[in-house]
C-alpha cells in the first residue's frame, strides 16, 4: 500500500488515480452497469425524483438519470483524452524541433505561430469554429467528420501551443546539455539526437501536463455541449444534460443538473489530483526526498 | 617540435570570432600549437582567454554564433578547413573525442550507463547489441569502475561524481579516438577525485597512446600529466613551453603571475595572491601589449607596440623575455 501511494506521489495523488480508473471503468463497462437503456423515453415517469428504481431520478422524457450519467462518461472522457493525443501528435514534435533550433528562422515560424493560435481563447476558437462548421457531419474529402470526433480534432489543435511550448522550454534546457554535444561528437545526426536522446527527458512535464489538460478538456466539451454546439441530443454527455436540465434549475427538479454536475467535478477533480500526483513523482527534487523512505 | 614524426594535431593561426554590429569580433587572434600521439599539450588561463573556444573549434562544436574566421586545423591527414561538415562529422566522431566539465551534464539521465556506451560504440563500429555491450563492459573495466557488468544497468544519478567522470572517460573512447580534448575535466570534483581522474588520464595516454589536449585554469593538475604548457591570454598564446620550464623559468609576466597565484604549504598565513584588473573585453584590446593594463612591469614600448608572438619553446609574447 505504502509503495502504491509513492507511485502516485502521496495519498491524494492515489485518490486522484482512483478516481480516475473508476470513471474510465464506468465508461468502458456502461452496457454491463446502466440499470436502463439511457435514451428509453417512459413519459408515464417524467420528472421523478430519486427513488430506489431510479437512483438519480429521471429526466423531463422520464429517462433514467444514472444510465445517461454512466453512459455520458464515455463522450466526455473520448473528447478529453482524444484532443490531449491529437495535441501531443502534433504539439510534441513541433516543440522539440523550435527548442532544438534556437535562434533560427525555424524555431521562430513556430512559436509566432502558435503565439497567434493561442492569443484568442480556447473556447471561443472552438465555439466559432463549430458555429461555422455547424454540428451535423462534415464532410473532410472522402472523410465523414461526427461532431464529436470534430470537437476532439478541434480542441486538440488548440491545446497544441500550450503543450508546444512546455515541450519547447524543455528541449531548450536539454540541448544545451553536454550530452547532447557528445552525441554530436559520436557523428550522430541532428534528428537522430533530438528524437532519441532529448526526447525521453522531455517527457515528464508533458505527462503532467496531459493529465492536466484532460479535465480541461472534460469541462471544455461540458461547456460546448452546453451551448448545444457539442455532443448532439438525443446521445447523453454531461455537457448536454446539464444544458437540458437548465429550464428546472429553478423549479424544484435539482437531480436534473446536480448528477451529471457532480460528474463532472469529481472526474476534473480526479484528473487534477493525479496530475499533481505524478508532477512529484517526476520531479527529481521530490524524488530525492522520498527516496530514502 | 619538429620530431621526426609529424604531430598528429597541428593548429596555424587560428582566428575566432563572434559576430557583431559592425562585422565580426575577433575573440582569438591567431592561435598556433602542435601536439603528438601520446602527448599532453595544457591550454591555460582565465576565464574568457579563449581557450575553449579554441579547443570546441577543433570539433566544430562553437557555442552561440561563433565561427571560426581562419586558420588552419589539420587533424592526421586530414586538413580541417577543406572538408565538408559532413566529412568533418565522420573525423572527429572517430578520432577525436571530448571530456566535459560537469560529467553529470555529459551523460543522458534517462538511459542507463550501458545503453549510452553500446549507444556511441554502435555509432561507428557496426557490431552487435551483445557484442557492443561486451565491449562496453571493457570500457568500464579499463577506466577502473569496479564490477563492470553491474555498473552497467546503473543510471548516471546512481553514480558518484568521480564514478560519472569515469563513465563519460569511458564513454569518450568508445569511438576509439586518438585525440582527447578534455575541457576542466575535474572542475566538478573533489580533489581527492580530481588526483584519481589525471592518473587515470596519464594512465590512459600511455597504454592508448591518446594525444591530449588539457583545458585548465588549474596550473597545479597541469603539472601532474602534462608535457608542455600553452599559456592563453586575450585570445592568444603568450608564452609555450614544457611543463618543467614553465615552472622553473616562466618568461612572461603573466604566467609568472598565474604561478605565484597557487598557494603552497610554506607560504605564510595570509591573503592569497591574486592577478589584479580583468581580463580586456571582447574586441576591446588596449593599445600595444594585450596584457599592459595588468602587467606590473609594463614601460613605454609595451604601450606603443604589442610584442611578437612566440615562434618556438621558450620564448614569449613580451618585450621584457628572452
Amino acid at each position: 500500500m505504502n509503495r502504491l501511494v509513492r507511485a502516485f506521489g502521496g495519498p491524494t495523488g492515489l485518490i486522484g488515480g482512483a478516481i480516475v480508473v473508476l470513471v474510465i471503468a464506468m465508461a468502458l463497462l456502461a452496457p454491463a452497469i446502466s440499470p436502463f437503456d439511457p435514451d428509453a423515453v417512459a413519459l408515464d415517469r417524467q420528472l421523478t425524483p430519486p427513488d430506489l428504481l431510479h437512483w438519480f431520478g429521471t429526466d423531463q422524457s422520464g429517462r433514467d438519470i444514472l444510465s445517461r450519467v454512466i453512459w455520458g462518461a464515455r463522450p466526455s472522457l473520448e473528447i478529453g483524452i482524444g484532443s490531449v493525443l491529437v495535441s501531443i501528435l502534433f504539439g510534441l514534435p513541433l516543440g522539440l524541433v523550435a527548442g532544438f533550433n534556437q535562434g533560427s528562422w525555424v524555431e521562430q515560424v513556430i512559436m509566432r505561430t502558435l503565439d497567434a493560435v493561442a492569443a484568442i481563447p480556447t473556447l471561443i476558437w472552438a465555439i466559432a469554429v463549430v458555429g461555422i462548421l455547424g454540428v451535423g457531419v462534415s464532410q473532410l474529402g472522402p472523410l465523414a467528420i461526427g461532431n464529436q470526433t470534430k470537437v476532439t480534432i478541434l480542441l486538440g489543435l488548440l491545446y497544441i501551443p500550450g503543450l508546444a511550448r512546455i515541450i519547447y522550454v524543455a528541449t531548450l534546457v536539454e540541448a544545451q546539455a553536454d550530452y547532447v554535444a557528445a552525441r554530436r561528437l559520436q557523428g550522430v545526426p541532428g534528428w537522430k539526437i533530438l528524437f532519441s536522446d532529448v526526447l525521453p527527458n522531455t517527457l515528464s512535464p508533458v505527462i503532467v501536463h496531459a493529465t492536466l489538460q484532460i479535465a480541461v478538456g472534460i469541462i471544455l466539451e461540458a461547456a460546448i455541449s452546453f451551448v448545444g454546439l457539442g455532443v448532439q441530443p438525443p446521445a447523453a454527455s454531461w455537457g448536454n444534460m446539464l444544458a437540458a436540465s437548465r429550464n428546472f434549475v429553478f423549479s424544484g427538479e435539482w437531480w436534473l443538473s446536480v448528477f451529471p454536475g457532480l460528474f463532472i467535478s469529481i472526474t476534473v477533480i480526479g484528473f487534477n489530483l493525479m496530475g499533481d500526483g505524478i508532477r512529484d513523482v517526476l520531479d527529481p527534487r521530490r524524488k530525492l526526498t522520498m527516496a530514502p523512505a | 617540435m619538429s620530431a621526426a614524426a609529424p604531430a598528429f594535431l597541428e593548429v596555424s593561426d587560428l582566428r575566432i570570432g563572434f559576430p557583431g554590429r559592425a562585422g565580426d569580433v575577433p575573440v582569438v587572434h591567431g592561435v598556433d600549437f602542435a601536439l603528438s600521439a601520446g602527448e599532453t599539450l595544457a591550454l591555460v588561463g582565465e576565464s574568457g582567454s579563449g581557450k575553449s573556444l579554441t579547443a570546441l573549434s577543433l570539433i566544430d562544436l562553437l557555442p552561440g554564433g561563433a565561427r571560426r574566421l581562419g586558420g588552419r586545423i589539420r587533424i592526421g591527414e586530414n586538413q580541417l578547413d577543406t572538408l565538408s561538415s559532413n566529412a568533418i562529422r565522420k573525423i572527429r566522431g572517430g578520432e577525436i573525442a571530448m571530456i566535459f566539465q560537469d560529467p553529470l551534464s555529459a551523460l543522458n539521465p534517462a538511459f542507463t550507463v550501458g545503453r549510452q556506451l553500446t549507444d556511441a560504440i554502435r555509432s561507428h563500429h557496426p557490431l552487435s547489441r551483445g557484442a557492443a555491450a561486451k565491449r562496453a563492459e571493457e570500457l568500464l573495466d579499463l577506466v577502473g569502475i569496479p564490477s563492470p557488468k553491474a555498473r552497467l544497468h546503473s543510471f548516471p544519478h546512481e553514480m558518484s561524481g568521480g564514478q560519472r567522470q569515469r563513465v563519460a572517460i569511458a564513454l569518450a573512447l568508445a569511438s576509439g579516438p586518438k585525440l582527447l580534448i578534455a575541457d576542466e575535466p575535474t572542475t566538478a570534483l573533489d580533489v581527492t577525485v580530481q588526483a584519481q581522474i589525471m592518473a587515470l588520464l596519464a594512465r590512459l595516454r600511455q597504454e592508448l597512446g591518446l594525444a591530449i589536449l588539457l583545458i585548465s585554469h588549474n596550473l597545479d593538475l597541469v603539472a601532474e600529466i602534462c608535457h608542455r604548457v600553452a599559456v592563453m591570454y586575450a585570445g592568444r598564446i603568450v608564452e609555450t613551453n614544457t611543463v618543467e620550464e614553465i615552472f622553473r623559468r616562466p618568461q612572461h609576466p603573466y604566467t609568472r603571475m598565474l604561478l605565484d597565484c597557487i598557494p603552497r604549504l610554506d607560504d605564510r598565513p595570509g591573503p592569497l595572491a591574486t592577478i589584479p584588473g580583468e581580463p580586456p573585453l571582447f574586441g576591446k584590446l588596449p593599445s600595444g601589449c594585450p596584457f599592459r593594463p595588468r602587467c606590473p612591469a609594463a614601460h613605454e614600448r609595451c604601450l606603443a607596440m604589442p610584442p611578437a608572438f612566440p615562434q618556438e619553446a621558450g620564448q614569449a609574447a613580451c618585450w621584457l623575455a628572452a
